[in-house]
């Protein structure tokens, strides 16, 4: 059920400092939304993908079924845009008593926008991959966040793990004795689930403040602070991503003319 | 004798004006295990509420180390750096991204220095037996794991009394064993403890004081010697015998041996009733002293001073508390018994068989006071300890 997060415990590049990977992460992210030419995200998509196989060492079979969900909704978007969203006719395809027109600055636009939708997620996979989220928080902390959005956060995070487990629990037990039957049955059955969850969680919520204040809780969550700044432990890392950085924005600059038509 | 918590003439109404508890009187003597039993709904968790001031008695008044206890933000922290519950459900309890965050949320809420909180985190991990599972979250765990690190988190804090509500609920039997020697080890190193149970034949075998909850109020209290031998009593409150007392019940019924001044109430009494009048030659039990957490632990220990204990020739061995089993791991004994020790030693003895227990700090002497009492030859063993380079 966890299995997303237990790679980001246990990976290859595990022990490399959140900051460096989530610097990496999310300046590939930027130059990969805003790159104007389909090569760069291409060519991110391609780094990234080996860097999660290849280095974190996750398994291929599991990135490629992460990789279904947004491979079904780019393969709708591209054909959308390729029919629907351009001026020059290219060929055209009989749908019925319609006929559907693909056009050549729509098959343009799709493979860019698909192109830049894959380089993302990639970007996303590889940090969702390689970085325990406890990671994250920590640096969200060191970038002077507000403490209440982080701790919120913080709670959230833990608490959708409770309320998915009770959910679960729930609907088994509904399961069980037969709920979600049929179409009536199954919306009578959710609506049930939907507002008791709710109840629960506020009940869990009255009960983990106890807890909380059991344990001196003064109104802020303290959170361990560890590790140096990267630039002193991994200088040499810090600058190759930034070389990497700069290297595909040259790309982008080179390639931008390169179209297929 | 002092009483550390003190509840007098204490109501309980909640908010909705369901009443809870009517007029408690209750005391807990310090460095004492005691348990407060009753059936489902009879007020424990309620009255524990109130040892750690979550709630605020409706009448009557809370005394913690002779103080009144009072209410308002200051001495609260106090009151909660002294008296540190632990939930019945764990998962109310951790609510940080990992193990090392939670466990350390006290500690950092007392505003120790980060290296002082540091310690006791990982010091705290060490006694639960989590060491190694620091960045891992709660979710990922099982659930007497995931008690085992709500204990921690509030061991970093250095509470002096501990707070147990329904300590076994579920943890499957090992893990039950294993919670029960952690509490016997809190308490050999001067914790006093309170556990809330439905459990007879926990609260039998392991408290020093019973207080018996019916409806909110305290029906009956004392020894669980004094408890169990009164037939009325259990029956009035719909309590079970514990097995053992049941068995030796039935044993008198069947005349099987003669009736007993004492109720029996381990197993251990259970055959030294049958064994009667029987007369064997017993073994030595020798009790090998490991500097507890508190005092450095296995790692201040000689060990090979230690080896040269082995030359005893014990019949059998085992370890109680967790710098001993530590040591005995370094050591590369396997052990005959790591649970229930102190009652399998002397079991062993009473066969005539030499017996050789690695304990913990003070949990030493608990062991040579029970085996004095049951008329068995035992020698306390202090192994040298490494002089601080």
């Amino acid at each position: 059920m966890h299995l997303l997060e237990d790679f980001a415990l246990n990976n290859r590049l595990s022990a490399v400092p959140g900051e460096l990977k989530l610097l990496f992460a999310g300046l590939t992210l930027l130059v990969c939304v805003l790159s104007t030419s389909v090569i760069v995200p291409l060519l991110i998509f391609g780094t990234m993908l080996s860097m999660a196989i290849g280095w974190a060492g996750i398994p291929v079979r599991f990135y490629t079924k992460l990789l279904s969900a947004p491979l079904s909704f780019g393969m709708i978007a591209f054909l959308t845009i390729l029919f629907f969203f351009g001026t020059d006719p290219w060929f055209t395809i009989p749908f019925g008593r319609f006929t559907l027109i693909a056009t050549k600055d729509g098959f343009e636009l799709g493979l860019i926008s698909v192109g830049r939708m894959f380089g993302g997620v990639s970007c996303l996979f590889f940090l969702a991959l390689t970085t325990p989220i406890a990671d994250i928080f920590a640096i969200l902390k060191k970038l002077r966040l507000p403490t209440v959005f982080i701790e919120l956060s913080m709670l959230i995070y833990r608490y959708i793990f409770i309320c998915l487990e009770e959910a679960l629990r729930m609907e088994y037990a509904q399961k069980m004795r037969l709920g979600y039957s049929d179409f009536k049955g199954a919306i009578h059955a959710f609506a049930l689930l939907a507002s008791n969850l709710f109840i629960r969680s506020l009940e869990r919520g009255d009960k983990m403040l106890i807890a909380m204040n059991a344990r001196c809780y003064d109104g802020t969550i303290h959170i361990p602070e560890e590790n140096l700044p990267i630039h002193r432990t991994h200088p040499l890392e810090l600058v190759g991503v930034i070389v990497f950085e700069l290297v595909l924005i040259f790309l982008n600059f080179t390639t931008k003319g390169y179209w297929l038509f | 004798m002092m009483n550390i918590i003190e509840v007098k003439e204490v109501e309980y109404q909640y908010p909705d004006g369901t009443k809870a508890l009517y007029g408690v009187d209750l005391e807990v003597n310090k460095g004492k295990k005691t348990a407060i039993l009753g059936p489902n709904g009879a007020g424990k968790t309620t009255l524990l509420y109130l040892f750690n001031g979550t709630l605020k008695p409706s009448k009557g008044a809370i005394f913690l180390n002779g103080t009144s206890m009072r209410y308002d933000a200051r001495s609260l922290r106090e009151v909660r750096r002294t008296v540190g519950m632990v939930f019945q459900n764990p998962d109310d309890q951790l609510f940080a991204p990992t193990v090392k965050q939670d466990v350390s949320f006290g500690p950092l809420n007392l505003k120790l220095p980060k290296e002082e909180a540091e310690r006791k985190v990982s010091e705290s991990l060490q006694i639960v037996g989590m060491i190694g599972f620091e960045k891992n979250p709660p979710h990922h765990l099982s659930t007497g794991q995931k008690k085992r690190v709500a204990i921690a988190g509030i061991l970093a804090m250095d509470p002096k009394i501990l707070i147990f509500d329904e300590p076994l609920s579920g943890l499957d039997p090992h893990a039950q064993v294993d919670l029960i020697e952690m509490l016997d080890e809190f308490n050999a190193e001067g914790k006093t403890i309170v556990i809330s149970t439905h459990d007879v034949n926990l609260a039998s075998t392991w408290a020093d004081e019973i207080y018996l909850l019916q409806k909110g109020e305290v029906y009956a209290a004392g020894s669980p010697r004094k408890i169990f031998a009164d037939e009325k009593l259990v029956r009035e409150t719909n309590l079970r015998f514990p097995v053992v007392v049941k068995t030796h019940m039935e044993f008198e019924a069947h005349n099987i041996y003669e009736r007993q001044d004492k109720v029996p109430l381990t197993i251990l009494d259970l055959v030294r009733n049958l064994n009667g009048s029987k007369k064997q030659e017993s073994g030595m039990i020798w009790v090998v002293q490991i500097p507890g957490m508190n005092e450095g632990g296995a790692g201040v220990v000689d060990l090979d001073d230690l080896r040269k204990m082995l030359d005893l020739t014990p019949d059998r061995t085992g370890a109680m508390g967790t710098s001993a089993k530590e040591c005995v791991k370094r050591l590369g004994i396997v052990c005959d018994f790591e649970h229930d020790v102190i009652d399998s030693a002397i079991s062993e003895a009473m066969r005539g068989a030499n017996v050789l227990i690695f304990a913990s700090g003070r949990m030493a002497d608990i062991v040579l006071e029970r085996v004095g009492v049951k008329g068995i030859k035992g020698e306390k063993v202090i192994p040298e300890v490494k002089t601080k380079v």
